[in-house]
This record gives C-alpha cells, structure tokens and sequence, in this order.
C-alpha cells in the first residue's frame, strides 16, 4: 500500500503535467486557427476605421493583398494533414513508449518542473495524432437548421476578385457592394437608393460595343455587379423590385435607339422611381400615418425605420402631442438612432430594451413598425424583432400599425423565418474567442423575422390603409411597369 | 338650391319615410338638387354639391354611412364621358345616372334580403340589436316564404329603437322578445344566430353600428354563435378605425353632443365591431367573408377609389 500511494499521486502529478501540456498545445492551436480565420474571413478584415466612405480604388487593392492568403493557408492545412495521416498508424507505439517512460520517471521523482519540460517535447506529436479525432481548427460554426443561409465566404471572395479584377463591375458597385458588407449602408429604403444611385453612374459611364444593341448589350454589362452585390449581401426585397422594374425599361428600349438617349430616358425613369416609389409614397403614408396619431398618444416603435421616423417628426411638427417609447435590442442597437434624431427634433421619448417590452405596453397606445418587406400572404418581414413585439401589442389590444411603401411589396410567400433569411455576423452576438474553436457553441444571428397577419391591425400603405390580407389585391392591380404583373 | 332647402329637404325625408336609410335619403337629396342647380360648370356643380354633403352630414341625425353614400354617388354619375357634350346634356346625363344609382340602391335591400332566406331554418332562435331596415326586410322575405322562427329583440338604449323593431315585428306577425340590453349574455345560450344589420363597413371588414353590436359580438362569439352582419354595399366607407377611441367623433356624437363641447358625459351612439367577431356579411354583392372584404369588391373599393385616392394624396 505504502509503495503504490507516492505511484499514485505521481500519476496525479503527471495528470496534471499532461493537462498543462494538452493546454499549451491547444492555445498555439488556437493561435493558428484565429491567425487562419483572420484571413478567411471577409467580415472581419476591414476594421472600424476604414468604414468610412473609400474610393473604390483603395478597396481594389485591398483585396488584392487579401487574395493570396487564403490559399497558402490552404496549402498549410493540406500538408499538416498529409503529416497527420503519416504520423497515424504510428500511435500505439508512442503510446507505449510514453507509458515506459512516464512510469521511469516516476520512479527516479524527478522535480515536477522536469518532468513538464520532458512530457511537453513528448506529448506534442501525440496530441497532433489526438487532434486528428477532432476536426481541427476550422471548427465549423453553422447551425443545421440554417444550412441553407450560410454561403461559403472563401469561394465567393475569390469569384469576386476575379469580377472585380475584369474590369466588368463598376466601382460605383464595387463600394456599393463593400457598404452593404460592412453595415454603413442598412435599411430597406437605403439600400435600395445606394442600389439605384449606383445603377445610375453605372448607365451613364456605359459605352454600346459595336454592332450591338444597347439593351441587350447593357443587360450582359450588368450581370456580374448583379452576381456581385448579391454575393457581398442578398438583395433585399425593394431592390430586387427596383431593378426588375429599371429592367424591364431597359428591355423596352427600341433597338435602334442611340447612347445618349437611352440614357437619358433610363435616368427619367430611375429618376422617377425614386421620386414616386420612395420618396412621395413616404410623403402619403405620413399623411395617413399622422391621421391616425391622436393628442395624447404613446406611440412604441422598435430599432430604427427611416419612415416611422418621418413620420413621428412631421407629426411632431404638425403640433400633435405624443410621446414615444423606443424598443431596442442586441446586437445593433438601431433604436440608438431613432433615438437620437427623435430627441433632436424634441420628441418625448423614452428608450426601452426589448426584455421590458410586457412592461412598457401597457403604457403604449400604438404601435409603429417599419417593415423590410410585405409578402403575398400578408406576412409581414421586418427585422428580427418586430414579430415579438406585434405579439405583446396583441396581447395588450394594443393596435399594431405596420409602415410600407407598396414597393415593398412582393410575390413571395413565407410562413417562417427559417426559409428565406439573412445572417448577420456571428461574431456580432457574441466576441469571437469565446467561440471559434469550441465546437459545442454556434451563435446565430438573424437579421428578419416574419409576423403573422393576425397580429397586425393595418398595413399603412401610400395607396390605404390596408389589412395585412389584402396585399395580394395591391399586387394584382399594381401598375404594369412592373415585370411581375400577371394580367 | 339654398343651403336651408337642402337641409329641410334631407330632413323632411328622413322623418316622413322612415323606411329610407339616411343614405338614401342624402342621395336622393343630391339628386334633387342636381335638378334644380342653375350652375354653368362642372366645378360649380361639384362645388354646390360638396357644400350640400356638408350640410346634410352637420344635420342631427345619424349619418354614418352617408358620407360613403355620398362620395359613391359623385363617383357614380361622373363616370360617364363628359367631354364632348354640352353642359346641359351633361346634366341630364348625370342626372339620368343619379336615378339609376338610386334605383340600384333601393334594389339593394331586396337582393341581400334574398341571399340570406337560406340561412332561415325553421325553429330557429335569431337575437338581433336595435332597429335595422335590411334585418326587418330578410326576416319579412323570411316569413312570407313560410320560415318559422322566433326573433329575440334587444331594447338597444338610449333611443330603445328595439322597441320600433318589435312592433314591426309583431306587425308582420312574427314571434318576438324583447329583451334587455344588459340580458343578451343570458339570452346567448339559447339563440341559435345573431343577425344585425349595421350603418357602415369599413375596409378591416368591421361594421359601425348602433352602440351595444360589439358586446353582441364578443358574447356570441364566445358561445360560438354565428355572428351574420346584413348591409348593402354602399355603406362601405374608406376608412379603417384601429380601436373605439379611432372612431371620428361626428360618428359618435350627434351634432348637439358636439355641440356642447362637453363629451366627458355624452354616450356614445356606435361602436366599432371587430371583424374577427363577424361571421359572415351578407351584402347585395354576396356572401363575403369580413377577412376577404377588401378582396371580393376589390373592383368596387380599389379599381374605382385607390387610383383616386392616390391621386388626390401624391
């Protein structure tokens, strides 16, 4: 008994060394891992102070310098494996050597420090073999559910170098495309008027090769800043309206028609777009939308909407006395905005985290929400988020009123928000160490939600104010500028 | 046409033929004048007329479905080609439409009347709230066709126009109670349907009608009793009240309440019915779901205003 006791705690002891030993290995591991994940990842690469607004010359070079990192990691990582497998029908071996030689060293009761130098230089071969058992490194961060949301960042940026390396994507796209990437340009109505801003230059700097017809010719020019834009952030649901409707002008163009003029003619009609989709549907939907504002009110509203917040502050200056209650939530914190330019017009406000929403509702006399997107069964897409509030609004019989210009309208049917989605950055949930190389943790972060039409009261539109169920009726007699009208 | 002889005219209707809706009265008082307007122009003509809508609807009566009636009719008899014709032809034209418009809307009662015979069954118990020209019509039709069935009638305070709808009940020979206001949770078990009429649907697929429907419609719906709404199509109106305290106060409050300036202590005189709470409409256009309101006479309400209405916003 006496003899096998000090055995014992030495093998405690040696536990311990290999414990340390195990965690020293990981940490470089991980240093790796992150080094690697440094460069795969897109996202991560330009930092806070490069939001602001680039020439896209500078973009172009950045991604020059991105580009062959990746693929020298990749090189790494293949021959680590090709040494991995080499080393792997070898481990019995080792093994029984370790064993050999930790029980000698139990024996001669070395210092502890020792036998951590020693274990440290024997176990390191060991734990690439044990690694092998673990995917390493590249944990994969993806949760099944959303499979089908994620996009394989790694391909798509070199794709993009490609496309923007031929010259065939205007940098007007190209800064469009990083702005969207990076969050500076958010929001339903912007992203659609940087998209046509965008689309405008693009109009004006084209040239009609020889011997081809403009639209045709022009509709093959845009194809891959498409492809491109898509790959920096899925269209939303108004720019994807915009361009089918500017398309199917282009379309029209007689064949015969000169540069100048389609240009001209192309830029009315994006002119207009603006003018009539975004900009005078707002101006209707604040008329209506402060007819239903009463003295007295509490009007609770969630993150930021540029129309909701039109139509507070018109309704602020047409002298109705009101007050608002902001709900904001992690991880973008947009209520801040609305909060900020609703305080500076001197609007009453109060600002609310999400968690105190089955508070704060009953004091709420209305509810306003903005909306990404209004689909044909009346489903209503607004940012994740907004569905839980339409929910205690229900419950509280407070009325809920949904902001939305028409062109925000769209065919697509969807009863949850697990089909058609977007994800934000992980690493905004939640800091990135806390999570990269553990592989029982994945946050997800999701941009959209849908609310069910009964929870809405009415859908303020330029045209009415609407039921939810009724979009179908507006799509139907929507005017024929638009690709998608059925007759 | 002075401002006073449209107001005496609407009013004479109102209190000689108590069988015409308010509606149809304003309309046919719009009509009058269109016969006797001595104006030059199409502006001057609209301009007589939109000043005549607002003196009937500052009268004292309840009007809440005539300013849908009204904007209808202006819609109706200006939808003809007025170009090429002279003004008088042009007033005969529109006034020729008026008179079809007034004809169609007096065939109205009848056609919703007829839709909804099938839904008497014999020995059927039918619960129905204040007074309504339509409910009266459909159970008249009803009787004639040899239908038995017994009518519970609430008293429907403060003006107790349950008891006119008793009476003529009772005239036409049909079994009836009359019940109170405060008793129609009582009596819900017992009833087989809840049939009401109502002043004005809006564009939810709720109805405004006399105050006491909505608790009507909660009670009924609670005991899972069909709630089946009876009104003509042209009491559809362009609006979308979101809750009671959204109701116009001209809608609430008769002209004397308003003009007191004290609504604190004034009753109500509609409430605003849910369309979750309805059944069924039944309307001269068919049977329509509240939910597929906006749909169904999509060609009435959007084809013929939303593009007005746009225009007249942007």
């Amino acid at each position: 008994m006496d003899k096998k006791k000090p055995t014992e705690e030495k093998t405690r002891e040696e536990v311990e060394a290999e414990r340390k030993a195990k965690r020293a290995a990981k940490q470089e591991r991980k240093k790796a891992a992150l080094e690697k994940h440094k460069s795969d990842e897109p996202d991560s690469l330009p930092k806070p102070k490069d939001r602001s607004l680039e020439p896209s010359k500078k973009v172009n070079t950045n991604e020059l310098v991105k580009e062959p990192k990746p693929e020298v990691s990749k090189a790494a990582f293949k021959k680590s494996l090709v040494q991995i497998a080499d080393v792997t029908p070898k481990t019995p071996s080792i093994k029984k050597i370790n064993v050999v030689k930790k029980l000698t060293n139990v024996k001669c009761n070395k210092n502890k420090e020792n036998i951590i130098a020693e274990k440290i230089g024997e176990i390191q071969p060991c734990k690439t073999v044990n690694s092998l058992k673990k995917p390493l490194g590249t944990v994969i961060h993806k949760v099944k559910l959303f499979n089908h949301l994620y996009f394989d960042t790694v391909s798509l940026m070199a794709e993009n170098k490609l496309k923007i390396n031929s010259e065939r994507v205007h940098p007007a796209f190209i800064k469009f495309g990083i702005q969207m990437r990076t969050c500076i340009v958010v929001g339903s109505n912007a992203r659609c008027l940087a998209f046509l801003c965008a689309l405008k230059q693009t109009i004006s700097d084209f040239l009609t090769p020889e011997h081809k017809q403009f639209s045709r010719s022009f509709e093959e020019h845009l194809g891959p800043a498409i492809d491109y834009l898509n790959t920096s952030r899925p269209f939303s649901v108004s720019m994807s309206n915009a361009h089918k409707y500017i398309m199917w002008h282009v379309k029209r163009l007689p064949n015969n028609i000169s540069d100048g003029q389609a240009k001209e003619k192309l830029e009315n009609v994006i002119n207009n777009y603006i003018y009539v989709q975004i900009h005078m549907a707002g101006k209707a939907i604040c008329i209506a939308a402060q007819n239903k504002i009463a003295n007295g009110d509490v009007i609770l509203t969630y993150g930021y909407s540029s129309l909701v917040e039109r139509i507070l502050t018109e309704a602020y200056y047409n002298n109705k006395q009101f007050s608002v209650i902001i709900v904001d939530s992690a991880p973008w914190y947009e209520g801040r905005q609305m909060l900020h330019r609703l305080v500076q017009n001197d609007v009453k406000c109060t600002y609310v985290l999400l968690s105190a929403t089955s508070f704060i509702m009953t004091r709420a006399t209305k509810v306003l929400l903005g909306a990404h997107a209004l689909l044909a069964n009346g489903y209503v897409m607004g940012r994740a988020g907004s569905s839980q509030i339409a929910l205690v609004a229900k419950h509280f019989n407070v009325p809920v009123l949904v902001c939305c210009e028409t062109y925000k309208f769209t065919e697509r049917v969807q009863t949850d928000s697990i089909v058609y989605n977007e994800l934000g950055n992980a690493h905004e949930v939640m800091p990135k160490e806390q999570w990269l190389n553990n592989r029982y943790l994945t946050p997800l972060c999701l941009r959209y939600d849908v609310t069910t039409p009964d929870l809405i009261t009415a859908v303020v539109t330029e045209i009415a104010i609407l039921p939810c169920t009724s979009v179908p009726v507006v799509l139907r007699v929507r005017p024929n500028e638009y690709g998608t009208y059925n007759k | 046409m002075l401002k006073q002889e449209v107001s005496q005219y609407f009013s004479n209707i109102m209190e000689k033929e108590p069988d015409v809706s308010a509606s149809i009265a304003a309309i046919s008082t719009l009509l009058k004048l269109l016969e006797h307007d001595k104006s030059e122009t199409v502006q001057e003509l609209d301009l007589n007329l939109q000043s005549a809508v607002e003196v009937i609807t500052n009268s004292s009566y309840r009007i809440t479905g005539v300013s849908s009636g009204c904007a209808l009719f202006m819609r109706f008899i200006t939808f003809a080609k007025l170009d090429t014709i002279t003004f008088a032809e042009c007033k005969k034209v529109m006034l020729d439409r008026g008179k079809v418009f007034l004809k169609k809307l007096t065939d109205a009662r009848n056609k919703v009347a007829k839709i909804t015979l099938p839904y008497f069954v014999d020995g059927t118990n039918i619960l129905t709230h204040s007074k309504s020209r339509v409910v009266l019509e459909a159970m008249k039709l009803a009787v004639n066709s040899q239908k038995r069935f017994h009518v519970f009638v609430s008293e429907s305070s403060p003006d107790k126009s349950g008891i006119e709808m008793y009476n003529c009940l009772k005239k036409l020979n049909i079994p009836c109670t009359l019940v109170l206001d405060s008793a129609v949770g009582y009596i819900m078990e017992r009833v087989d349907m809840v049939m009401v009429g109502a002043e004005c649907v809006v564009e939810s697929g709720g109805i405004i009608n006399k105050i006491g429907s909505c608790t009507m419609a909660i009670c009924a719906k609670e005991f899972k009793k069909p709630f089946y709404v009876l009104t003509e199509s042209y009491k559809f109106s362009r609006m979308y009240p979101l809750n009671q305290r959204d109701l116009p106060y001209n809608f609430k409050y008769t002209a004397n309440n308003l003009n007191d300036n004290n609504l604190s202590n004034a009753h109500p005189t509609v409430d605003y019915t849910h369309p979750t709470y309805i059944s069924l409409l039944f309307t001269d256009l068919g049977i329509l779901m509240p939910s597929a309101m906006i749909i169904k006479p999509g060609n009435l309400l959007f084809s013929r205003y939303t593009f007005y209405a746009k225009y007249v916003v942007i």
